[in-house]
């Protein structure tokens, strides 16, 4: 009876944490930052010169401005620019506060004099964390769709540019539509490790603040070392190689192979950070 | 084995030899006692004496190196959820969503124990005199307001034991004198056991029937507290000529010590009859003679002193 009366309670707690998390005025900052970095974005590559740059790069491969200077290649790039240049941010600050803070501010004690499993707050945590990840994810997609859509008053075809992955790919308005909610998705489920890493330190005896750069300063630091030639042959084992799967639905064919490799990949580090951090909220002592 | 109708009922919180460690520092040492069922149970002792260690512990939230804790028969550590089920707990600096409504804050922290139901939340405010703020955000409300915000949320959804650190820490004397009534009427109405803890003697003195205290986490005392207060030996003496009456108390080795011009210190193994009867013979007039009871102020300095 009893168990029945805690599985059917868990909608409502997981309720009560999106509320929490979804209440705070640095989660909407974090969506209002990322809407104000788009539209910075797309102001500068209205710029003349800027302009100028990307026509030539499309004249010089025999493809024209207006068909391909259109929303779609446009949200790619600010989806790609954005999650770089603030995703990781606002993921770290979200996941190194979601345990961190409630410890800090007593309120996790609260909850823990209730007849709940400590387990069951890390899953209610993580999983909060979780759909906030994926809802900022499409949320940074739709926006920057709808905004580069509106601004040039045409969806277009589809141009990616990605040096670093070897892709110079071209796609028609339908197809490229399909592979940016795609890739949009893949995104968003694949920063879902960031979240991951700064939960579990969140879980740890530190500070929220603490645990949000530490976070970064993981990545950072992954990302500098996979950057790194000497390197090159261990790409696949650092984090931020996996965390560009979106990308890699533009390629052409789709390396579907190396999609499931990052992707499984990942899901072994979310389970591992999810594993360690629980572990650590259940050994912990609270006072 | 069964229990038979002339058993004692068991009690509603078990500490058993619970020994806790912080670094070097022993915060709790083989602490032991009971609390009765249907009592408001007090928890004396000055800051660092161990008292929200204990309770911590009670409520799972720090795992002690030694001994078990039970509620309600069930451990609080093997099967937390039975422990916890029935408890409500407010803590010595309660913490909310500042953010949420109060309203919002009863629901989320409700929902951990049962489905948050619209007017068990109204009644538990009213209940604390909050039903009017219920829908404004917890950082406008004073100090007060949020004690009372946490006593609703440990009435909520219908807690057998309460469990209070510091319960009374910031309320004005009017809700003071209204927190001390709902405790009342939860024990004797409704026959809730309430484990309190407060450095306001007055207010364990006026609320308690048991008591426990504790000193640098050890017990040095636990049970009712009538016993506690009750010192035999203490007594005041009224007696005529008092002059005469002091000096030969005190040759006779009945009286050890005279604390004021009528208190005195009975010698071990003397009682009042003794002192009466040597009074009549003596023919001095006895015009009160009677155990004093100890303030628990002068039993709870005395002891932290010792």
């Amino acid at each position: 009876m009893d168990a029945v009366v805690t599985r059917n309670l868990w909608g409502v707690q997981w309720r009560g944490e999106l509320l929490k998390l979804f209440s705070r005025k640095r989660t909407h900052i974090g969506f209002v930052a990322f809407l104000a970095l788009q539209i910075a974005f797309l102001a500068l590559l209205q710029l003349p010169k800027s302009r100028a740059a990307f026509t030539r790069l499309l004249e010089r491969n025999g493809y024209g401005l207006e068909d391909y200077f259109g929303g779609l290649t446009l949200a790619v790039m600010m989806v790609h620019f954005t999650m770089f240049l603030l995703g990781g941010l606002y993921l770290a600050l979200v996941g190194g506060d979601i345990v961190a803070k409630e410890v800090e501010d007593g309120t996790l004690r609260m909850i823990l004099s209730r007849p709940v499993s400590r387990l069951r707050v890390a899953s209610l945590k993580w999983t909060a964390a979780a759909a906030y990840t994926l809802a900022l994810g499409l949320f940074v997609g739709a926006s920057s769709l709808a905004i580069a859509t509106l601004r040039l008053g045409r969806l277009g075809r589809l141009f990616v540019f990605a040096p670093e992955l070897n892709i110079f790919e071209v796609f028609g308005p339908l197809e490229g539509l399909g592979r940016f909610a795609a890739a949009t998705t893949a995104m968003g489920l694949a920063t879902l490790v960031v979240t991951s890493l700064a939960f579990c330190l969140s879980c740890l005896r530190m500070k929220p603040a603490a645990a949000t750069i530490l976070s970064l300063s993981i990545l950072f630091a992954d990302m500098v070392l996979r950057n790194i030639p000497y390197f090159a042959s261990y790409q696949e084992w650092f984090i931020t190689w996996h965390t560009s799967v979106g990308l890699r639905l533009f390629q052409q064919p789709i390396p579907w192979w190396s999609i499931w490799t990052s992707f499984t990949y990942l899901a072994a580090l979310n389970a591992t950070f999810f594993t360690i951090g629980a572990a650590a909220l259940c050994a912990r002592d609270f006072k | 084995m069964n229990r038979t109708t002339t058993d004692p009922p068991s009690p509603a919180i078990e500490v058993e030899r619970v020994s806790k460690r912080f670094g070097r520092r022993w915060a709790l040492r083989d602490v032991t006692f009971a609390v009765p069922r249907g009592t408001i149970f007090g928890l004396l002792g000055h800051n660092g004496a161990g008292k929200s260690t204990l309770l911590g512990a009670l409520l799972g939230q720090l795992f002690p190196d030694a001994g078990r804790l039970r509620i309600g028969g069930a451990d609080v550590f093997a099967r937390r959820g039975e422990a916890l089920r029935r408890v409500g707990a407010i803590f010595e600096t309660p913490a909310f969503y500042d953010y949420l409504s109060g309203r919002r804050n009863l629901e989320l922290l409700c929902a951990y124990s049962a489905r948050p139901e619209r007017a068990r939340i109204e009644a538990a405010a009213d209940r604390v005199g909050l039903a009017d703020d219920l829908d404004r955000p917890v950082r406008a409300y004073s100090h007060g307001m949020r004690q009372r915000l946490a006593l609703a949320q440990a009435l909520l959804p219908d807690p057998d034991v309460l469990i209070l650190d510091e319960p009374a820490d910031g309320l004005d004397p009017e809700g003071l004198m209204e927190f001390r009534d709902l405790l009342r009427h939860l024990n004797r109405e409704r026959g809730r056991t309430i484990l309190l803890s407060s450095h306001l003697l007055s207010e364990v003195r006026e609320l308690c029937s048991h008591v426990a205290v504790l000193r640098q986490g050890n017990v040095v005392y636990a049970g009712p507290l009538r016993n506690l207060l009750a010192d035999e030996r203490r007594v005041t003496l009224r007696l005529m000529p008092a002059d005469r009456a002091r000096a030969g108390l005190a040759s006779a080795g009945l009286v050890e010590e005279w604390e004021d011009e009528e208190t005195a210190r009975l010698a071990p193994g003397a009682g009042v009859p003794d002192v009466v009867r040597w009074c009549v013979r003596e023919g001095i007039e006895v015009r009160a003679a009677a155990p004093r009871e100890l303030s628990l102020e002068d039993l709870y300095v005395r002891w932290m002193r010792s």
